[in-house]
């Protein structure tokens, strides 16, 4: 059993470390936490009840730990950062851009609407391994990732902007006016 | 993340019956921005999923291991 218990703990460190991100927003908080949930994981493996959803527990471990790491430490690391790696292999100038503009309008999204965001986009988890995860309802799972395609396409097409008055700052337009080209271009569908 | 939370929270329960049932099978404009999103994640996260396992933290899982199975 420990054997497995630690092979399974390797396998979903890449997981844990997208789930650490969501929540803190920041790469090196997100190392952190992620070594403090190990190790919580480790010193507690004996309540783990094998054959259950070890993911599931483990997202739950970590979870937990964010929570009280934030209430000790409220808002003290929130600098928030993107991969920088996706940046040295986009193709172009405005690829860099799109993803930019991506990646702060996901910073910006509530923190239980990114992670469930990350945890069936990019974790591929299914709705009900979510709910498991995060202690909600199946249907939150789903409400809290519709809500969060939602709001990034609102936020990255100026849908929930208000219009812009006539006397306007002509710079704020012509903002606009060049995010929704470079979004008409790297999303053809918009 | 509380306020977060609590914002969202009260939101979770009346739109829960608003989404849709299977939003993984995207259609319609919204369909296609849902799939452009999807691969713009995977472009700005999946490096994170790639990097190697911080030394100091593979040390911790293998230290654990040897003191499981000794003892």
């Amino acid at each position: 059993m420990p054997n497995e218990f630690h092979s399974q703990l390797v396998a979903l460190l890449p997981r844990l470390r997208v789930q650490a991100l969501a929540l803190t927003r920041n790469r090196a908080a997100a190392e952190d936490l992620v070594q403090d949930a190990v190790a919580n994981a480790l010193a507690a493996q004996d309540s783990f009840t094998p054959g259950t959803n070890f993911a599931a527990w483990m997202h739950r471990i970590l979870r937990n730990r964010f929570i009280s790491t934030l209430r000790k430490q409220r808002d003290t690391t929130d600098i928030e950062d993107l991969p920088q790696g996706a940046f040295a292999v986009a193709a172009t100038h405005e690829d860099r851009l799109v993803l930019k503009e991506l990646g702060r309008a996901v910073n910006k999204l509530p923190v239980d609407q990114r992670e469930a965001l990350f945890m069936v986009v990019l974790q591929g988890l299914s709705y009900e391994e979510v709910a498991a995860a995060t202690g909600c309802a199946v249907g939150t799972a789903k409400s809290r990732v519709f809500r969060a395609r939602r709001q990034l396409q609102a936020w990255l097409m100026g849908e929930d902007r208000p219009a812009p008055r006539s006397d306007a700052p002509r710079a704020e337009a012509s903002r606009d006016k060049d995010r929704s080209a470079r979004l008409g271009e790297a999303f053809p569908g918009a | 993340m509380d306020e977060d939370k609590e914002r969202s929270r009260d939101k979770d329960s009346a739109e829960e019956e608003a989404a849709p049932a299977q939003p993984e099978r995207p259609s319609g404009p919204e369909g296609a921005f849902d799939v452009w999103l999807h691969d713009r994640l995977h472009q700005l996260y999946d490096s994170v999923t790639k990097e190697p396992i911080p030394p100091e933290l593979a040390a911790l899982i293998e230290a654990d291991k040897r003191k499981r199975e000794k003892g």
